[in-house]
């Protein structure tokens, strides 16, 4: 059976897990107009992995995507959400994949490097990638609608 | 040759507390006896990384190398004896490396370091308003980074 396809527009707004911030380990940073983003570790990934994972917001709420740590069995308490832009991602050169997981996230991505022979995920883009993050506020995870605005 | 500052008695006596002043070549070059103070809490929060277990951050992260760990407390240890570095955002990577960010107050340029468990340091300087001088690499030599934190 071949995997569904869902084609993505550069206006599409992707969003990703964020750990807890502890003052030991913050997992966000301030931005420039008050608000918090993604720490850039938070944007990078493992050695051996491909592509970044992340959720398509038309297809996974924030809340449907804090739901899924429970499958995990993680507590979602304390567990933020970051909304970042398909357009932001394509300035890296970065391609988003469609690639819904049964049973589970039917709206993830993959965010990878098309070019072969380079590295998959530069931590230089990763970092960059990381500053035109928002974190969600709890009025935002409730509703998305309101998250459109934020990237207007 | 003298300083081309010179202190009152009590400033030099504050100063004498704190520098140990070596005059060689005509070059006066101070260097701290004491570690600065965010040295303790620093290492206290990399020693917290350990308790990152795997898949910590819900996308399958690898829990932090105890050889990483190793070498982020070295290299703070080092860096804290140097005037004018200030203490570091602590975190870690999904491939489970110790990470160092360093953020200017102009909150334009970033460093961020991470600990390979090999003792490599893989740097990556970026300046969002002169992305000219962006800059990234691998070193084994914390001098490198404090030259890196000091005169960019």
């Amino acid at each position: 059976m071949s995997q569904p396809t869902q084609e993505i527009l550069s206006d599409d707004i992707l969003i990703r897990r964020v750990p807890p911030s502890s003052d030991s380990f913050a997992t966000v940073a301030p931005t420039g107009t008050g608000r918090l983003r993604a720490a850039s570790s938070i944007m990078s990934v493992r050695d051996n992995e491909d592509a970044l994972s992340c959720s398509l917001l038309r297809l996974t709420s924030p809340i449907e995507l804090l739901e899924h740590l429970r499958s995990q069995q993680i507590d979602p308490t304390g567990w933020q959400v970051c909304a970042f832009l398909v357009r932001d991602v394509q300035s890296f050169e970065f391609e988003v994949e469609f690639s819904p997981i049964t049973g589970g996230d039917i709206g993830h991505c993959g965010i990878r490097n098309p070019l072969q022979g380079g590295p998959k995920f530069p931590n230089a883009k990763a970092k960059k990638l990381a500053k035109l993050t928002i974190i969600l506020n709890e009025e935002e995870i409730r509703d998305p609608s309101r998250i459109h605005a934020l990237f207007k | 040759m003298q300083p081309s500052t010179a202190w009152t008695r009590e400033e030099a006596a504050f100063q004498a507390e704190r520098f140990s002043v070596q005059h060689t070549e005509g070059l006066y070059l101070l260097s701290r006896t004491e570690s600065r103070s965010w040295l303790n809490a620093t290492r206290s929060k990399i020693l917290k990384l350990r308790d990152l277990k795997v898949g910590w951050d819900s996308y399958g992260a690898n829990p932090v190398d105890i050889g990483s760990i190793e070498t982020a407390l070295q290299l703070v240890s080092e860096l804290a004896g140097v005037t004018g570095i200030c203490e570091p955002a602590v975190s870690a990577t999904p491939s489970g490396h110790a990470a160092l960010t360093w953020s200017w107050k102009s909150g334009t340029r970033e460093l961020e370091i991470e600990m390979l468990p090999t003792g490599e340091l893989q740097y990556c300087f970026s300046d969002d308003e002169n992305p000219k001088i962006d800059q990234q690499g691998f070193t084994q030599y914390p001098a490198q980074i404090a030259v890196l934190l000091t005169t960019a």
